[in-house]
């Protein structure tokens, strides 16, 4: 069974303003608790630098974006220090559930040799960072605040 | 979002770390917002939910009626089983009546697991054999109790559930129309 991190959250929302909403990245430092910035473009095989919050420091990856499917998903592909020692494909999905009402579903998976020893250590806080995410982005989708404003 | 499982789990087997990586791999953490449908009459449930926070009710619809099954609170597992155990049109909906944070896991994700983790089956075993003692319990009751009866067994042991969810849900659990259930409560303040 692959190592691998997956949370979901019900949110009332349609799919296209959840996209607007998880795509926006320059919105992200207004909102998101977790992935502080984005850099870069949102198109296959663009890199990008992300900033993440983890417990009281920022960390900094330059992952590369592997797939985009407008209104549905997007991943990007990143390792810490060199590829094969800790990777993680790292991913969005949006699943209509009624016409507003959507599935995000958000996780990661992990390969490479310290992956086993590494999740051991940070599983549990990437997890929460990635449910306290969900949450926030439910929020500001329900709230009825547009990433516009 | 893992201990709770972990925490319940410890009273029934060991699990191993490498065994507890397994599991929190093979399990989705999900929220869902009340009154959300985990489970459709008429679809096949593909899924079993272990319950962190909130409450899931399982009923049946009859002539326009819903009549609860079962009400699964914090550290249950929860699924429309036949559904799910035979894939087969589930003839129950389980509904979310509280927001709740659950632990999902699949079908398929389960057998892998048990290929992975033995010390899986045994849980699955044992609660399951505990689910059989309450069903054998509230089907004696229905056979040998007295509405009255009945709904002080299920004060007893899940008095909490009373300040949680409507009354008349607990009403058609025990059988019972929801007058005839003010009518108990009201003899026995």
């Amino acid at each position: 069974m692959n190592k691998r991190i997956k949370t979901e959250i019900i949110i009332d929302s349609s799919k296209e303003k959840l996209w607007e909403l998880l795509t926006n990245f320059n919105e992200y430092p207004h909102w998101n608790p977790f992935i502080r910035s984005i850099e870069g473009e949102l198109k296959q095989g663009a890199r990008l630098t992300n900033r993440l919050q983890t417990r009281d420091k920022i960390m900094v990856f330059k992952p590369i974006v592997q797939e985009v499917i407008p209104f549905h998903a997007f991943s990007w592909m990143g390792s810490l220090w060199i590829k094969g020692l800790f990777d993680g494909r790292h991913y969005f999905s949006i699943e209509e559930i009624a016409p507003n009402q959507v599935k995000l579903i958000h996780g990661e998976d992990f390969s490479g040799i310290l992956s086993t020893a590494i999740l051991k250590k940070i599983g549990d806080a990437t997890r929460n960072n990635f449910v306290v995410m969900n949450q926030a982005l439910k929020q500001l989708a329900e709230s009825g605040a547009s990433s516009d404003r | 979002m893992f201990e709770q499982f972990f925490a319940f789990a410890s009273n029934l087997v060991q699990f191993t770390n490498q065994e507890k990586q397994l599991i929190q791999s093979a399990f989705t953490f999900r929220q869902v917002p009340r009154k959300f449908r985990l489970t459709e009459e008429g679809k096949i449930a593909r899924e079993v939910y272990f319950i962190n926070k909130g409450l899931l009710r399982l009923y049946y619809t009859k002539e326009g009626e819903d009549i609860t099954a079962f009400i699964f609170k914090e550290n249950l597992f929860a699924s429309s089983y036949d559904s799910f155990l035979r894939k087969v049109p589930s003839i129950q909906t389980l509904e979310a009546l509280e927001d709740s944070d659950l632990l999902v896991i699949t079908y398929d994700d389960m057998q892998r697991l048990y290929e992975l983790v033995p010390a899986m089956n045994t849980l699955t075993r044992k609660i399951a054999e505990q689910r059989f003692i309450n069903a054998q319990l509230v089907l004696s009751s229905y056979i040998l109790d007295s509405p009255e009866e009945r709904y002080r067994k299920f004060e007893a042991e899940h008095g909490d559930l009373l300040l949680r969810i409507p009354h008349y849900m607990i009403a058609s659990f025990l059988g019972i129309t929801p007058v005839s259930l003010s009518r108990i409560r009201k003899r026995l303040m």
